[in-house]
């Protein structure tokens, strides 16, 4: 029997579900979708259901802990409202389906979801956020890369929600080194068209040059792999480089990309397409910060 | 100059469909004592072995092959299309049973207890498989529905003595109605007559249709067309092949019984735009002109004819596009496949004609280093030339203003030069036609359109036809032409709602008919009826179709003499900007010329250009639809990818004057001719930004970067 359960605070919400392991609904916004029904039938859902939306102690945006920190049912045009939010994300989320949409979805949501093709994900990446879960145990923080370990599969357990998605201060910070023009951003996301489209592939990019070195320097591809490809290692080799050699540089580490970016062959795009245009994004951003002035 | 009649008026339906209170179907019964869900073959070719039926519980039905009181056959041009399968399945798709009862959730739980067995036979899938006869012959000895041959002078010589000779092959793939409405009717048995409300652009088709399968006097047929919210083709015949089982349901139950297709179902099960392969060879001189042309030209029927053989004739009939070449030789087939069959769509073979033709100009001036928009010019049709079918142009032929016109708006000459110095920017040009009305003698024999004009005592005028209502402005021009020959106000005027036991068949909604066929009965009625005005007196008008004069006689066995008795002409401009990372396509600007006799409201014209630029914009760049084993890949909203507001700039066009001496007030079609150009444009613009020859719609920024990229 399919339950549908509307907990009023987040205490009995987490009751509830270590209880019955109801999927936790948000937005609806991939649910409902997902689980459509025959027109005024209600939606196919495997199991229980419990709202989240309703949760007052799950809508807050706020600095605490050295992070900026977005309640679980915060809805991604709340979120887009904040002056507060790194542009990473907030470029990321503008492009995500409509408004009408952005009304409902929740960011947790979008990355509990975990498709390939989540549009929040390569900035969350980049920007070494992480996700909150909490049970009526306790709670324990997990990078959101960490977090996500399959397509369509992440580390939840059963008794756990998304309390917040935390994004470290050090990285919102970013906005000031960039008003110095010291550190490059970029959002990209290829879609099927202009507005309203699913990705075909999307990325995010980020660098920080100072005295013509590179002293930070990360990338984030999504839809080209079973999950977020970033490769730490391989940005090492690329830090404290000198923006003047980093084109030659990048030769020997653009293999390491090579062999990560493994994309498939589907109903929006090939792997063929999706794996150049991941490499020649790459490539224009390298030579984008090769091509910068010197500081 | 600008007629009187072009002034644009509120249209009739503007205030209710803008304020959502216009009834279409589902609105009208949003509930019903029955529900019907189809239970479809999940394999494309194959033999049915057994089926398993669940127990029903009191009140539903399985509905199927046994339960048809007449044939099993739906009538559209030929009546191999059966009501249900029965013991063979020819799709992915294919109907075999209609569940049938009040409560959804139960009707899902039987459909889902249906055990099917069959002995898959080896379908075909491409146009190769069905000539190769891959799994054996399905239709006839060939798997060709239709064979047409043209044979326009004599190419033997011309080819003997060509200094050159060039080809090349041209595809354009599926494209999907994706009307707002989705497939939606509603029937119910009162008295002795089946009664269906739906959702269609041709209600006679359906009676038609159904006649054979129910057994029943035409009569005891009664079709009620629901306001129709979006059709494009998609209502021309789909709704015969709901209807039939439909009807079969109620003929047996008795009682109402409403099917509504789910967007999902609607994507993956109706019918789609004919794919399309055009291969050209083409006899050259040593200068470069044109001596003659060798086309073959195939069409992807899918697994049943529907209307295949007329999509055929028209993409025949086009092939020739605006040019007056001597020597022509087509041969033009549609072929039966194991996939969902392929049916009208607005422009209905022309689109894939144009597509075909204006690439391989664009192929040809390339080949011999000319400018493509100067190679045409010695070609282009003039008043008097031959057509294709040995046919006149009738009309005066605007191609020189409408291209001085084009050229002015567009900047396309200037760009077109600049753009050769400039990677990543283009910009097209296409030129077009299409016929109005139905082809050859089919209005004369086929149709013989039939419309009442009734007047009350109250001096209201009534216009009684078939042809329906579906968006594209249809009840206001016609409103339009009455009042303006009566010269009474237009809200005097009123077009009543197509139903079969009311109105006289006045034909299809097809064809570019409406307002140049149809709509020039409204004008002969309506000044009739002002001879013969009593004012406060009940008065009638009958009004049948009459050929105009002057035509060359049509002969459907040569396949000779005047296909159409006008055309209406288009030429359109298409810019793009190509990134040169991603291969994503940004069109900077879209302008269109045309030449659509007198337009009866400008307004509705300019919707209608709009509109169908947008569309085939789409066709060409995003509506991707891909049948693998059978199914089509693309199977929801997010994956089929039709246009947004953000997508395409909006098109700046001009409409210059020719008036029709035999359409309303100087009217041709205007909602077939707009969608025709877009594509060729489209591609040859792209085809100048990278550099690269493109042969194939939709252009999408993959096969952009397949063509440009060697993956190094």
């Amino acid at each position: 029997m399919v339950e549908f359960y509307y907990p009023e605070t987040l205490n009995e919400a987490l009751e509830l579900r270590s209880r019955t392991g109801a999927l936790p609904l948000t937005g609806g916004t991939d649910l409902m979708v997902r689980y459509e029904n025959w027109s005024s039938l209600p939606p196919r859902f495997p199991g229980s259901i419990m709202a989240l939306k309703q949760l007052n102690e799950l809508h807050y945006i706020r600095e605490e802990d050295d992070c900026l920190c977005i309640g679980g049912a915060t809805a991604m045009n709340r979120i887009l409202e904040d002056p507060r939010i790194p542009e990473a994300l907030a470029l990321a989320l503008d492009e995500i389906a409509a408004p009408s949409l952005r009304n409902l979805a929740s960011l947790a949501g979008n990355i509990q979801n975990a498709s390939p093709a989540a549009d929040s994900l390569p900035p969350l990446i980049v920007m070494d956020a992480s996700v909150r879960l909490v049970s009526s145990a306790g709670s324990r923080d997990l990078p959101v890369q960490e977090f996500i370990t399959a397509p369509g599969r992440t580390v939840l357990q059963q008794d756990e929600l998304i309390e917040s998605v935390r994004i470290p201060l050090s990285f919102v910070r970013q906005a000031d080194a960039r008003q110095a023009e010291k550190s490059t951003i970029v959002y990209r996301k290829v879609g099927t068209r202009k507005a309203n489209a699913l990705s075909k592939l999307s990325v995010c990019f980020f660098a920080h040059c100072e005295d013509g070195e590179v002293k930070d320097i990360r990338m984030a591809l999504g839809a080209v792999a079973a999950t977020v490809v970033r490769l730490q290692k391989a940005e090492e080799k690329l830090k404290g480089i000198s923006c003047g050699e980093l084109e030659t540089v990048w030769k020997s580490v653009k293999r390491d990309f090579e062999k990560a970016v493994r994309p498939i062959d589907d109903q929006r795009s090939t792997a063929f397409y999706r794996k150049r245009t991941a490499l020649r994004l790459l490539d224009d951003f390298i030579s984008r910060l090769q091509d910068q002035p010197s500081a | 100059m600008s007629h009187p009649i072009s002034r644009s008026v509120r249209r009739k339906d503007a205030v209710d469909k803008a304020a959502g209170k216009c009834m279409y179907l589902s609105d009208l019964y949003p509930s019903a004592p029955l529900y019907g869900r189809c239970f479809y073959s999940s394999i494309a070719r194959g033999r049915i072995v057994s089926r398993k039926l669940p127990p029903l519980p009191e009140g539903y039905w399985i509905v199927g092959a046994s339960d048809i009181p007449g044939k099993n056959s739906l009538h559209m041009l030929i009546e191999d299309w059966p009501v249900f399968a029965d013991t063979h399945v020819r799709y992915l798709g294919q109907i075999i049973y209609l569940v049938v009862g009040p409560d959804k959730q139960k009707i899902l739980e039987i459909l889902e207890a249906i055990e099917v067995e069959y002995e898959e036979e080896t379908p075909c899938y491409t146009l190769e498989e069905s000539a190769a006869l891959v799994g054996g012959a399905q239709h006839g000895e060939d798997n060709v529905y239709t064979r047409y041959d043209i044979n326009l002078g004599d190419i033997v010589e011309p080819f003997k003595k060509a200094a050159r000779v060039l080809e090349n092959e041209y595809y354009t793939g599926y494209q999907e109605h994706v009307y707002m409405e989705p497939q939606s009717m509603y029937g119910e048995w009162l008295d002795d007559s089946f009664v269906l409300h739906a959702s269609a652009q041709c209600p006679y088709y359906i009676r038609k249709s159904l006649k054979g399968a129910l057994g029943m006097d035409p009569e005891k047929i009664r079709v009620i067309q629901t306001a129709t919210g979006g059709a494009f083709g998609g209502k021309e015949h789909f709704p015969d092949v709901l209807a039939g089982p439909l009807a079969v349901a109620v003929y047996k139950i008795r009682k109402p019984v409403k099917i509504v297709l789910d967007r999902k179902e609607d994507l993956a099960y109706t019918v789609k735009r004919h794919p399309s392969a055009v291969h050209f060879r083409t006899a050259l001189d040593s200068d470069g002109n044109i001596l003659a042309h060798d086309i073959d030209l195939r069409l992807d029927g899918g697994a049943f004819a529907s209307c295949s053989a007329v999509v055929l004739a028209r993409a025949v009939f086009t092939i020739g596009n605006v040019y007056n070449i001597p020597h022509i030789r087509v041969c033009g087939r549609a072929y039966c496949t194991n996939k969902p069959p392929s049916d009208a769509f607005r422009g209905f073979g022309a689109p894939q004609a144009v597509f075909a033709m204006e690439s391989h100009m664009n192929y040809l001036a390339c080949e011999t280093g000319t400018d493509p928009l100067e190679y045409r010019q010695p070609y282009l049709f003039k008043q008097g030339d031959v057509t294709i079918t040995e046919g006149r142009v009738h009309e005066k032929v605007l191609l020189p203003e409408m291209t001085e016109r084009i050229l002015e708006m567009s900047g396309y000459r200037e760009k077109h030069e600049e753009y050769k110095n400039i990677p990543g920017k283009g910009i097209g040009l296409s030129y077009f036609l299409h016929g109005c009305g139905f082809t050859g003698n089919g209005e004369r024999d086929l149709i013989k359109a039939r419309i009442y004009l009734k007047k009350n005592e109250e001096d209201r005028v009534f216009i009684y036809g078939s042809n329906v209502e579906m968006g594209q402005g249809l009840m206001t021009t016609f409103c339009k032409v009455a009042s303006r020959a009566l010269d009474i106000p237009f809200d005097q005027v009123e077009y009543v709602q197509p139903d079969t036991a009311v109105v006289p068949d006045s034909g299809p909604t097809v064809a570019s008919r409406s307002i140049s066929v149809v709509g020039f009965l409204v004008q002969k009625a309506a000044e009739k009826l002002k001879d013969q005005w009593v004012s406060g007196q009940a008065q009638e008008i009958i009004q049948d179709y009459e050929p105009p004069e002057g035509l060359v006689e049509w002969d459907q066995d040569a396949l000779k003499g005047d296909a159409y008795p006008a055309y209406s002409w288009g030429i359109n401009v298409i810019e793009v900007e190509v990134d040169p990372v991603t291969c994503e396509v940004d069109t900077k600007g879209v302008w269109g010329v045309y030449d659509v006799g007198v337009p009866i409201d400008r307004q509705i014209v300019e919707g209608q250009i709009n509109g169908g630029m947008v569309q085939a914009l789409g066709y060409s760049h995003l509506e991707k639809l891909e049948c693998r084993n059978g199914r089509f890949s693309q199977a929801t909203m997010a994956d089929y990818i039709i246009p947004t507001s953000m997508d395409f700039p909006s098109t700046q066009s001009d409409i210059l004057d020719n008036p029709f001496e035999y359409g309303a007030f100087g009217a041709k079609g205007a909602g077939e001719m707009v969608f025709d150009g877009a594509a060729p444009a489209f591609t040859a613009a792209v085809s100048q930004a990278v550099d690269a020859v493109i042969d194939e719609i939709p252009v999408l920024p993959e096969t952009i970067m397949e063509l440009t990229d060697e993956g190094q």
